[in-house]
């Protein structure tokens, strides 16, 4: 009887139907081979393990950017994120200026810079100040972090790093992904 | 039927072993892997430093008189050291290959300038954030086969050099 059980439950698809018993009755077990998925399981598991970092990530990709190639090996740090993408600028992912056709609207512009993000830039730079005076741990460095297309030319972004350095803001950081 | 902790006996038993009970892996490895999924960082964001040059008023006369300047266009670069043209890079095949010229000439400054660390940019406006970031990269480490750069430091020990001119500053933002 285990004899005849055992052999049916090697039956191929993996599902193997369950023996029938010396009395002539159809067993109604019915067991899931589930070697392949244990394997699959613990491969994926092995590498994301492997690709875990303890490092906390201060920037994440955006969606609609292909950021360009780097082998710069220095991390991004805590600090202000500046965000071209294709609908406009993006401050701590608050849109500041929206764009037209993927550019800068002419109505947004005055005297080669864009008020709207030097207001914001300003009101970002005070808070910082106003923190590090609270919290020794936090210091105004005029550090952002600029993420945007690598097809991005700079025409359209020397304006931004113009505002940018106006608002106080002269340390800018390229974000790009790395690539040995 | 013998019963055991975390095993099972086949329902047949007879001459086909023991069957792990692996409902308490999987239930470990569904927890897990979504987890890991989510929170896992596979792609590596890291950040080039650069400095923008201040507005024309502001500027002061370097004392060193030192002015590393790479004038980019989309089809060539030109290196000029204190206004003398050191050579003109064009753009002939694929982009990496470009970037690997520029890191050879400015090898040969660093080697006679060995104290100095600034270089300027001046990007043209069609001049794509990827070309930029790139000339930066070649311009910012010394590699393996540029063979050892050697000077001098305050107590007159030799040091061995391991950037080229990683004090990057692009120039043409308030112009």
């Amino acid at each position: 009887m285990s004899n005849t059980f055992g052999s049916f439950q090697k039956k191929s698809l993996g599902l193997g139907l369950g023996g029938q018993g010396g009395s002539g009755k159809v067993s109604t077990h019915a067991s899931l081979n589930l070697t392949p998925m244990i394997d699959m399981l613990t491969i994926m598991l092995v590498f994301l393990i492997k690709s875990y970092s303890v490092d906390p990530a201060f920037l994440t990709p955006t969606q609609g950017i292909s950021l360009s190639e780097t082998t710069s090996e220095t991390a991004a740090p805590d600090k202000a994120v500046l965000i071209i993408g294709k609908d406009g600028i993006l401050i701590e992912g608050k849109l500041v200026v929206p764009f037209e056709n993927g550019i800068v609207k002419k109505s947004e512009m005055k005297g080669g810079e864009l008020p709207a993000l030097r207001k914001t830039l300003e009101e970002l730079a005070t808070k910082t100040k106003f923190i590090a005076e609270q919290n020794p741990t936090v210091q105004f460095t005029g550090t952002l972090i600029l993420q945007a297309d690598r097809e991005l030319p700079f025409e359209s972004m020397k304006p931004i790093l113009r505002t940018a350095g106006l608002a106080g803001y002269q340390d800018i950081k390229f974000a790009g992904t790395f690539n040995e | 039927m013998r019963k055991s902790r975390g095993r099972k006996l086949d329902a047949g038993g007879g001459g086909h072993g023991d069957d792990l009970m692996v409902t308490p892996l999987l239930d470990l490895f569904v927890a897990l892997i979504p987890f890991l999924i989510i929170s896992v960082v596979l792609t590596k964001i890291n950040v080039v430093d650069v400095g923008i040059s201040k507005p024309v008023a502001n500027v002061t006369k370097s004392p060193d008189n030192f002015d590393l300047l790479v004038r980019v266009s989309e089809s060539s670069a030109e290196v000029t050291l204190n206004g003398k043209i050191l050579g003109k890079l064009e753009k002939k095949s694929d982009d990496k290959t470009w970037y690997s010229t520029l890191h050879k000439v400015l090898v040969d400054v660093k080697k006679q300038n060995p104290d100095q660390y600034k270089i300027r940019f001046e990007p043209k406006g069609k001049v794509t954030l990827q070309t930029i970031m790139g000339m930066m990269d070649g311009a910012r480490n010394l590699l393996p086969e540029d063979g050892e750069i050697i000077k001098k430091d305050a107590k007159g020990e030799a040091v061995k050099l391991k950037f080229l001119f990683p004090n990057v500053i692009l120039r043409g933002v308030y112009t």
